[in-house]
């Protein structure tokens, strides 16, 4: 799965930062963008958010909530949390290793 | 700001258009923030299979009158004629009040030229090519329009350009090493 992600190029960081924020639960694009600039000081623009949004919806990882709102919440699907987990399992091993050989664990 | 959603193609707009709008209303218009939704909506265009939507390559001829290249390619159709019913039939009726006039460089020039300009402005009038960017590959149409008037600038003019260019090569390559 963690190929999925890898197949974003450079829509992988944006990606996975949206993935994250809908893991806790589903969210409309202007609370993602808020989320991610609150917790992770990273400021997505409408334009990245939604080009990472409509490729994650085109690979089946989140999907829209049905709404009549203009402000549509997406959510992880099974296959987007498997995906999320894989790639967080990766980025865990290399923070590990990082780590490690700055002598900081 | 709203109006650069306008710069998304229509079905990126009809899946996602209403949400984008929704969001910029709540977000503060600045020169980062236009900069990244003009680069989303090339992004939306180069990308088409994101919407399934193919990336058409727009040609502002499309509407193009056909009497506009019916008219343009007239002085070769002119010039041709006169020269066929001059050195064809021996009527020079046509030919020789224009000689002088056609012996001119430039007029020349433009003859040969009128019918090469309107063969490609009926056949941008005539054709729609479409490509479509998949995973990794492009595939692409070409639309062919019913365009009467179009048809027949078409089929002249290329007519007109074959025979200047056959002219040219004739007099210019096959005489030339004959002679």
């Amino acid at each position: 799965m963690a190929s999925t992600l890898s197949q974003l190029g450079r829509f992988l960081e944006p990606a996975l930062l949206i993935l994250v924020s809908l893991a806790g639960r589903p969210k409309h694009g202007y609370a993602i963008m808020e989320e991610i600039e609150g917790r992770w000081d990273v400021r997505l623009g409408p334009g990245t958010l939604y080009a990472a949004l409509a490729r994650l919806e085109k690979r089946g990882l989140v999907e829209p909530v049905d709404t009549d709102d203009r402000k549509r919440p997406y959510r992880l699907t099974p296959a987007g949390s498997e995906a999320l987990a894989t790639q967080l399992g990766q980025l865990k091993e290399v923070a590990a290793t990082g780590l490690q050989r700055l002598g900081i664990t | 700001m709203k109006w650069l959603v306008w710069l998304y193609p229509q079905r990126w707009r009809k899946r996602y258009g209403r949400e984008l709008e929704a969001m910029m209303e709540q977000t503060s218009p600045t020169l980062r923030i236009m900069f990244d939704l003009v680069a989303g909506a090339l992004d939306a265009r180069l990308n088409s299979q994101l919407t399934s939507e193919g990336v058409v390559v727009h040609n502002p001829l499309t509407r193009t009158p056909a009497v506009l290249p019916q008219a343009i390619m007239l002085p070769g159709l002119a010039f041709l004629a006169a020269a066929v019913l001059k050195y064809g039939f021996g009527q020079g009726f046509l030919f020789d009040p224009l000689e002088g006039f056609f012996s001119n460089d430039l007029v020349e020039f433009i003859t040969v030229l009128s019918p090469v300009v309107a063969l490609l402005l009926s056949a941008a009038a005539l054709f729609e090519v479409r490509l479509e960017r998949r995973e990794d590959f492009w595939s692409g149409t070409i639309t062919v329009r019913r365009r009467y008037g179009h048809v027949v600038a078409f089929v002249i003019s290329a007519a007109l350009t074959l025979t200047f260019a056959g002219y040219f090569i004739t007099e210019n390559y096959v005489y030339a090493r004959t002679g």
